[in-house]
Formats: C-alpha cells, structure tokens, sequence
C-alpha cells in the first residue's frame, strides 16, 4: 500500500505543472462580473464581527499524570452549546478558482466552553468510554487564539458558500475542581486514589483545529481543542475535546 | 490480503469503468462546483489490531473547480467494518483531496486526518487517530455519475501521531454530483 501511495503521488506530481500556470486567464474563466459578484458575497460575510451559536455533540476527555500515576475522566459524550467570537477577517495569501477564491486567511477567534467529566477511564476496560463509579471534574474556560485557515468557496456561485479548514494557537483561561481517582502500576495490578483536585482561573495553552462547511448563515464543523502545558499539583493537565456542531453565524 | 492484492481486486472495476467511459465517448467534461454523495465497499486491514476488516464507506465531497484541470474537493467519510476477529471497526475521516482532471478522468491525492474506534463485546476497547495521505483515480459521466478507486495509508506508514496503527485501506466508491 506504501508503494501505491507513493506512485500515486509521483504521477500526480508529474501533471502538477502542467495546468495551473498556463490555464490562469484562459477563455474558460467565468464572466469578471459574475465572478466578482461571488467573491464579494463570501468576503463580505466574513469582513465584519460575528458571533456564532449552536449546539454540538462533543466529548471530552480530563487527564492528570505525573510519572506512571494517571487520572482520566471523560463525559462519553454530550451535547454541548457553542459560543464564538469571530473578528473580521484579514486575508493573508488569495489564488483566485474558477469560481471564487482559494484565501488563507487569519482571524481571532475566542471560544466559551464548559467541562463536565464524570466517568472515569479504568485501567484494563474502554479506552473511550468511562465508568461512573463516583470521581467527577468539573469546570469551564475562556479560550482565544489567532486563527489562520485555508477557505475554499464559494462552493455555488452566487452564494454565501465556503470550506474551510483552519488551526488556532493561543491561551485559554481554565478553571476546574473536582475528585478523580489516580491509578498508579503496582506489579500486575493498580492501587487506586481518590483525591480532590483544584485550580483556580488559570492560563494555558490552547489550540483549536476546525474542519467547516459554511452556508449562508449556517455552519456544519467539526473541531478539536486542546488544553493544556500547565502543572495542577505537581500533574500534567489536560483537557481534550472533540465534535461535531450545528451553528449560526450572526454578523454585526 | 497483501499490499497489492487490494489493487488486483479493483482491477477488474478499474476495467469496466474505463469501459464504461469509451461506451459513452469522450466527453470533455469539465470539474464544476457542487457536493456530492458516494458509497460503495471498503477493505482496509491492520496487522497490529484486527487483521482485515470489510465493510461500507459513506463520502461526501464538495468540489471546487481551480480551473478547467484542477479541483479541489474537501471530504468528510465514514466506514463501519466487520474483521476475521469479533471486532467490529468504525472509521471517520476528513480530508482534502486534489483532483487533476483528464477528460472524464481524474487522478486525486488526498491529506486527511482519521479516527479508527475498535468496538468489541459491546464498547469500544481502542481508538487511534492521526493523519494520512492517499491516493485516488475516477471517472465522471456527463450525467454527473462517478466511479472512483481509493487508497489510503494512515499515520502507522511513517506518520506516527499514535502508536500501534498500521491501518491501510482501499475502496471503490459510486457517486453523484450536484452541480
């Protein structure tokens, strides 16, 4: 499978030069006006604030580790509120297509989001799905990060249409609390410890990864986050979270 | 079944849709914009894990035409997957595929990024997630119909994120655009 992967690359490198360059401005290119007007409906969305909100369904997953000691508590999913805000955007690179434009582009993006992970992950059962035995960490945090993208679109000319895929790097405020259960290796088996945990509102780092399709006003993404690069009590800090969401976008 | 087994499978649909396209003459197609909906059989197999897993794959696409050559199509894709072992593999991807149009034809390389749940005696005993690279090679009809082959090799091939995953798989797909 290496080998065909390979090959198949080789020979799409092989045509790459052959069209982009000579076909810019060929007779096959859509009226300018027409054209125009399509990029204008994509650009102009996303050229003021917005704010997006919805609903998706996430699941995220809390770990602390210090040496082979580890806790992990996950919601094994839930559906959870979305809340954004968007800046205008600042288009860094463009490469116009037949119809619209391929942008990279940069924003800021600040997120709310909320932690609510009581099902703890035994050693030895799912790697995914918890167990409710008892343990349970709870919290919210205030994320914001520089958000640079490739967006693709419109993807039917005339309208408000985009794909996009884009990576945020910035900080996040998190605060959380709550009794885990620590599992450390003890010959063939684990001795468990329950102990309450703490942190007051504090920075870490954050990164977001989104995966989008944009319609008019509505969003279907799907989106990564990540905290963490923090010590709470001596334990390296985690909290990861994945979904799929439904939003709409309101510009102002 | 061997790396190339796969291909030797898929030569045989290979054939017919190249047949298929000279029935119906050469159109000159070009690549518009739109989504589109593809399903079709899936094989994918992981020596570390389950052996081979056969089952169903779910795409859907939208493509945007660069120029009369060059497309564009980001990708969402499910699969769900029964194996010689009592697993059961559920596999979700996101991907940006670019197409490189000949005719009716089109070769694809594809950068996605996957998560494979192995789901076993009622939960899900492992999940392993990273990114991919792959390959594809299909064929449109003017009544917007298509065929496309598709490979793909995950993060265990020299992109390791997660360890222990050696997943490849290959797929026939059979779809409509909306244009």
């Amino acid at each position: 499978m290496k080998l065909a992967v390979s090959t198949g690359f080789l020979l799409l490198l092989y045509l790459l030069p052959l069209s982009a360059l000579a076909d810019s401005g060929s007779s096959d290119s859509p009226p300018s006006g027409q054209d125009q007007n399509v990029i204008d409906e994509v650009a102009k969305a996303l050229s003021v604030q917005s704010i997006v909100l919805g609903g998706s369904y996430d699941q995220g997953t809390f770990k602390m580790f210090n040496g082979n000691t580890k806790a992990q508590l996950t919601d094994n999913g839930r559906t959870v509120p979305i809340l954004d805000y968007v800046s205008p955007e600042h288009i860094v690179a463009d490469m116009p297509m037949k119809y619209g434009d391929a942008v990279l582009g940069l924003n800021f993006t600040g997120s709310f989001g909320q932690q609510n992970t009581s099902f703890q992950n035994v050693p030895g059962s799912s790697a995914i799905i918890g167990q409710n035995i008892g343990s349970r960490v709870s919290g919210d945090y205030l994320a914001g990060a520089p958000f640079i993208y490739l967006r693709l679109g419109p993807i039917y000319p005339g309208t408000d249409s985009y794909w996009l895929f884009g990576y945020g790097l910035g900080v996040a405020l998190w605060h959380f609390s709550g009794n885990p259960i620590f599992y450390t290796p003890n010959g063939n088996n684990y001795i468990a410890t329950s102990m309450p945990v703490s942190s007051t509102a504090q920075l870490f780092l954050y990164q977001t990864w989104r995966w989008q399709f944009h319609f008019g006003h509505w969003d279907v993404r799907f989106e990564g986050r990540m905290l963490n690069n923090r010590k709470i009590d001596g334990f390296n800090t985690s909290f990861e979270n994945y979904g799929i969401g439904i939003a709409y976008t309101i510009h102002f | 079944m061997g790396k190339f087994g796969l291909a030797l499978r898929a030569a045989p649909l290979v054939f017919i849709a190249v047949a298929l396209s000279g029935w119906t003459g050469l159109v000159q197609a070009e690549p518009g914009n739109g989504l589109g909906l593809y399903l079709g059989p899936v094989h994918s197999s992981d020596s570390s894990r389950y052996g081979t897993g056969r089952g169903l794959s779910l795409t859907a696409d939208a493509q945007m035409a660069i120029n009369p050559d060059w497309s564009l199509n980001p990708y969402i894709e499910i699969s769900y997957e029964h194996t010689d072992n009592p697993y059961a593999i559920m596999n979700g991807a996101a991907g940006l595929q670019a197409r490189r149009w000949i005719g009716d034809w089109f070769l694809g390389a594809q950068f996605l990024f996957h998560d494979e749940l192995v789901r076993s005696n009622g939960t899900i005993s492992a999940s392993t997630y990273g990114p991919g690279l792959g390959f594809a090679m299909g064929w449109e009809s003017r009544s917007r119909w298509s065929i496309v082959f598709e490979v793909n090799g995950f993060e265990g091939q020299g992109l390791s994120l997660s360890t222990g995953n050696s997943r490849s798989d290959a797929r026939i797909l059979f779809g409509y655009h909306w244009y």
